[in-house]
């Protein structure tokens, strides 16, 4: 693979000689694209650069499949002036043969990942109530901004632009109605019930913003109290910015904590995302988007049996949803007032 | 309980061999990898699901079906205009708690089970379900609705009962 990026960084870096890639490292955390950051260092006229880069590549099968980086690299390539924090991408790559599937380059960027769950050792993810509350700031902050990003002047109508709120909730539904579906093996009758909901309470008016459409802790770079930079941008799209909220706050993400994504309480990310310039939190919306979220992780975790169950992969954290599924379902309950968890 | 449980631990076996065997160490902790795999490989010709879950579950989708039966019989008479689709999730129904499962088939009994289920929860719940419905229609399709969730209360309830915490923090950090 290391003469593969060579070549390809070659095709790329306009007078580059004696290209030389190395320490090429496979990262596995995420359950969806493969990761690679490697070294790239070369001489253009006689002076030396250097730069670490990530590849990240379409996989064989996956959790948000099929996969199209098409639209997340355009996008991301679109808003690189803008204050939000992500790592900046050079290059798209379509063609399958130059590394087995498509890919784009991005930048490296220092940090860490935090997962919203007790390490090991049963430590929180985050340090201290110091590092909790500047990490939340930051954590609503970068929403706001993305969620402030001019889209039309950004040329992003690619993504599809809805009509209005009620435009935007029912594309999402329809959506991840269409996505549970494909990996349908066994009666969904939780699925069924909420997707009825849904369709029964769509919120009519919303504003129309840039959604991340994956923004949660387990997706962002953290090092020494600051967010670095926010990743996987693969559910990139337009819509009410009070699905970005509603997926945050999902359950999953709280672990065993009371806080949003293990982060923050809900006061403080209002207050932090509205002080920030973000939208007026709905309440009504954030509940409808809720009880989508829950929906949707469900969906994502029926693709991973489904693609387990076809032989797509081998890879177990696909697999292992077959019996956790129940816990999201779980959750869609609760969230639906048919059940209450402890 | 999505996937057929000689097929999920073929799976789990085939996975083990191929994708983590190779990385395991060699010396005390391979020596115990392989007793494992040899065990589940012998293990997995002799397991299945187990029959009290299931037959629970069954029992539980019978009972909420029969109960469902005569209000969705109730709905597709008062439907003025007619009330064809409720007609034939009221055969459907009919026609699954009549059926019986043949012994060593209750996960195939729960899939059909489940189907009807999940049949009768799009229909009674589809937007506009209660439209053209006289006032004992309505009361009805209430009551179906206010049945199947009382179910999906008490089957979630019975699962996550079996649900062990998920690993997610550990299965992330590799």
């Amino acid at each position: 693979m290391i003469e593969q990026l060579r070549a390809f960084l070659e095709s790329k870096l306009e007078g580059a000689e004696d290209l030389v890639v190395s320490d090429l490292v496979r990262h596995t955390e995420g359950f969806s694209l493969e990761t690679f950051s490697f070294e790239a260092v070369w001489n253009v006229g006689g002076e030396q650069h250097s730069q670490r880069y990530v590849a990240r590549r379409e996989p064989p099968a996956g959790l948000l499949e099929p996969y199209d980086l098409e639209p997340q690299f355009r996008t991301l390539a679109a808003i690189a002036d803008t204050p939000v924090r992500f790592p900046r991408v050079f290059w798209y790559e379509s063609d399958p043969a130059v590394l087995g599937a498509p890919f784009y380059v991005m930048e490296w960027v220092g940090g860490d990942v935090p997962i919203p769950a007790l390490d090991a050792q049963g430590n929180s993810p985050f340090g201290d109530e110091g590092e909790r509350l500047s990490l939340g700031r930051d954590f609503a902050a970068i929403l706001a901004d993305i969620h402030q990003v001019d889209w039309k002047a950004k040329g992003l109508d690619f993504l599809g632009v809805p009509r209005d709120g009620r435009d935007a909730a029912e594309r999402v539904v329809d959506f991840w109605h269409g996505y549970a579906e494909r990996s349908r093996l066994a009666p969904m009758p939780m699925m069924t019930e909420a997707f009825c909901w849904l369709r029964r309470n769509l919120p009519s008016e919303a504003p129309v913003a840039l959604l991340h459409g994956d923004y949660r802790t387990g997706n962002f770079l953290a090092r020494d109290g600051r967010i670095t930079a926010f990743l996987d941008w693969e559910l990139v799209h337009l819509g009410d910015p009070m699905e970005d909220i509603g997926w945050a706050s999902c359950r999953l993400w709280r672990g065993d904590s009371s806080y949003v994504g293990y982060l923050l309480s809900r006061e403080e990310f209002s207050d932090w995302y509205q002080a920030a310039g973000g939208f007026e939190f709905d309440r009504a919306r954030i509940h409808f988007y809720e009880v989508l979220a829950c929906v949707k992780m469900a969906a994502i975790m029926l693709t991973g049996v489904k693609a387990w169950d076809d032989g797509r992969t081998k890879d177990m954290r696909m697999g292992f949803f077959d019996q956790q599924v129940a816990g999201m379902y779980a959750s869609i309950a609760e969230i639906l007032g048919i059940i209450e968890l402890p | 309980m999505i996937i057929e449980l000689q097929k999920l631990l073929a799976g789990i076996i085939n996975t083990l061999e191929e994708e983590v065997g190779p990385d395991v160490a060699p010396g005390k902790a391979r020596a115990q990898f392989y007793s494992c795999l040899d065990l589940l490989n012998n293990l997995a010709a002799k397991l299945d699901w187990n029959r009290s879950l299931l037959s629970t579950e069954i029992a539980g989708v019978e009972d909420t079906l029969r109960l469902t039966l005569p209000l969705v019989e109730k709905v597709a008479g008062s439907r003025r205009g007619g009330g064809a689709e409720f007609s034939t999730l009221a055969s459907n129904i009919a026609g699954v708690l009549a059926e019986e499962a043949a012994d060593g088939e209750l996960f195939a009994r729960r899939v059909r089970l489940n189907e009807v289920l999940e049949e009768a929860i799009a229909r009674i719940n589809a937007p506009g379900a209660e439209d053209g419905l006289d006032e004992d229609g309505r009361e009805a399709i209430e009551q179906a609705a206010a049945t199947l969730r009382e179910h999906l209360r008490n089957q979630t309830l019975r699962d996550a009962m079996y649900l062990k915490p998920m690993m997610l923090g550990k299965i992330s950090q590799g």
